[in-house]
């Protein structure tokens, strides 16, 4: 009988594989027939990259979120204001750019701290101490920014959103399981599950969540990436409302795709890798001020 | 005899253990929790959920460009989305706004145009107005764009220099303009602003 036997040498190989395969989990094996992109885990279908040299600051993308995903002013917004509406930007285009000029910022009381987006400026001064960096996000740029009384060496904006992390705290330490990571790789909360603890909160390096209270109760709210557009084959609102192509939106999985061709074959980065939570936004250029 | 009814009763609590573990595990965990694909932890409908809602603000970029819009020099409206020089690669929707409910009425409602709302004329009327009262709305549309304009072109610490910034704009309209009370638009279309 001619039997086929394990033989040891197998076996062991055999042993490792598992071994491997189980420590990895599901990034051991792509889909079969997808091109992948190198850095980003066998299951993600986009990719978001954010061109640091183009942002002028506008807060286009700011006002795009708050409108597309009626995101909340304030953690104290009322139940009753959680309207499928969007909301109407009450300030003028005019009284943005007097606020540039130097102008108090119009409704000052009315000033929104919570955001899905935000857009930082970094500016390198000259001071008698010598050079300093100052860093501002006044209303996470919604609205502009102020004039710098300093001598300005070197400045640049650069666009925040959720990591989208493939390795993420917030979805780790969720008691719930609220917050999870979708089969696409983008990183949702179940405002049905969140008993609004906070743990992620605190747990995101990025800080990228807020608390909304508009449900009756708190829910960690966070940016989706508009799932809601992307399923549809949209962009986000943010990269549509984007007037300078600093903010990009493709698809991971076609080569031929703007986006993944150049960070193919370009040097992009992410923010704090050290965190150990694998962010997958991509930045171009970015200075040692924000790594 | 003795010792087969205690073994009953351990069972009959397993049993009874077991069922509440099964009642209150159904009670709890929601449907479809974990259940595809295998290893992610989610309820299910909660991607339906995301994947719906919210309504859309922001149209999809191709809607305005359409031949019976605002596409090409053929458009059927006589705004076109031709856009050249420095403007070209804008979308709609970064100046106009979000536009998914005109898309949506088929330009019928909520039509994103960046004037006064005193000066929101349809194009039918304003042809059928005087000159003089034609160059008032144009005037007060030009004027009303600068602080529009200006939002990106306003000269500010950290925009890169390949954008085009104006650090004064009465300074700016004194050294390029012809004196009168001119904003933006008056020289400049925004959809080809190069001179």
């Amino acid at each position: 009988m001619n039997e086929q036997r394990l033989g040891r040498r197998e076996f062991l190989a055999g042993s490792g594989l598992v071994f491997v395969g189980v420590v990895l989990g599901q990034d051991v094996t792509p889909p079969a027939g997808l091109v992948r992109c190198a850095g980003f885990p066998a299951y993600a279908r986009w990719a978001y990259l954010v061109d640091t040299t183009k942002c002028i600051g506008c807060g286009n993308c700011v006002r795009a979120c708050r409108a597309e995903n009626n995101v909340a002013k304030k953690v104290e917004e009322a139940p009753e204001s959680a309207s499928p509406a969007a909301p109407a930007d009450e300030r003028s285009a005019l009284s943005r750019y007097l606020y540039t000029e130097g102008h108090k910022a119009e409704n000052s009381a009315e000033q929104p701290t919570r955001f899905r987006t935000w857009v930082e400026r970094y500016v390198q001064v000259e001071t008698p101490q010598g050079i300093a960096v100052r860093v501002d996000s006044p209303e996470g740029g919604e609205h502009g920014y102020p004039p710098i009384a300093e001598k300005v060496l070197q400045g640049f904006f650069v666009p925040k959103l959720c990591n989208h992390c493939a390795h993420p705290s917030c979805v780790k330490v969720c008691p719930t399981s609220a917050t999870y990571t979708s089969p696409e790789g983008v990183v949702l909360v179940d405002d049905k599950r969140c008993v609004g603890c906070g743990y992620c909160i605190q747990a995101c390096p990025y800080g990228m969540r807020h608390l909304d209270r508009r449900f009756g109760r708190g829910v960690a709210e966070k940016c989706t990436w508009c799932y809601h557009r992307i399923t549809k084959g949209l962009k986000p609102a943010c990269v549509a409302a984007c007037p300078t192509g600093a903010r990009r939106f493709g698809v991971l999985a076609d080569p031929e795709d703007p986006v993944t061709a150049y960070i193919r074959t370009n040097r992009v980065y992410t923010i704090r890798p050290e965190t150990g939570n694998d962010p997958q936004v991509r930045y171009t250029q970015l200075a040692r001020e924000v790594l | 005899m003795k010792h087969i009814r205690h073994l009953l009763v351990v069972a009959v609590v397993g049993l009874v253990v077991a069922a509440a573990a099964v009642v209150v595990l159904y009670a709890l965990v929601p449907a479809g929790f974990g259940a595809h694909p295998p290893g992610w932890v989610y309820r299910a409908d909660s991607l339906k959920e995301h994947a719906d809602a919210p309504p859309l603000a922001y149209a999809a970029e191709e809607s305005c460009a359409q031949k019976s819009c605002h596409g090409g020099e053929n458009a059927v409206t006589r705004l076109n989305t031709t856009l050249r020089g420095g403007h070209k690669d804008i979308g709609c929707q970064a100046c106009h706004g979000p536009a998914q409910s005109h898309v949506a009425s088929d330009g019928a409602k909520d039509s994103p145009v960046i004037w006064k709302p005193e000066t929101r004329v349809g194009a039918a009327e304003y042809d059928k107005l005087p000159k003089e009262e034609q160059q008032k709305i144009d005037d007060a549309r030009a004027a009303f764009h600068v602080g529009f304009c200006m939002g990106c072109h306003r000269e500010l610490a950290g925009k890169p220099a390949s954008l085009p910034q104006i650090a004064s704009f009465e300074k700016h309209r004194k050294q390029n303009g012809d004196g009168s009370e001119a904003g933006c638009t008056s020289c400049h279309s925004a959809h080809k602003p190069a001179m």
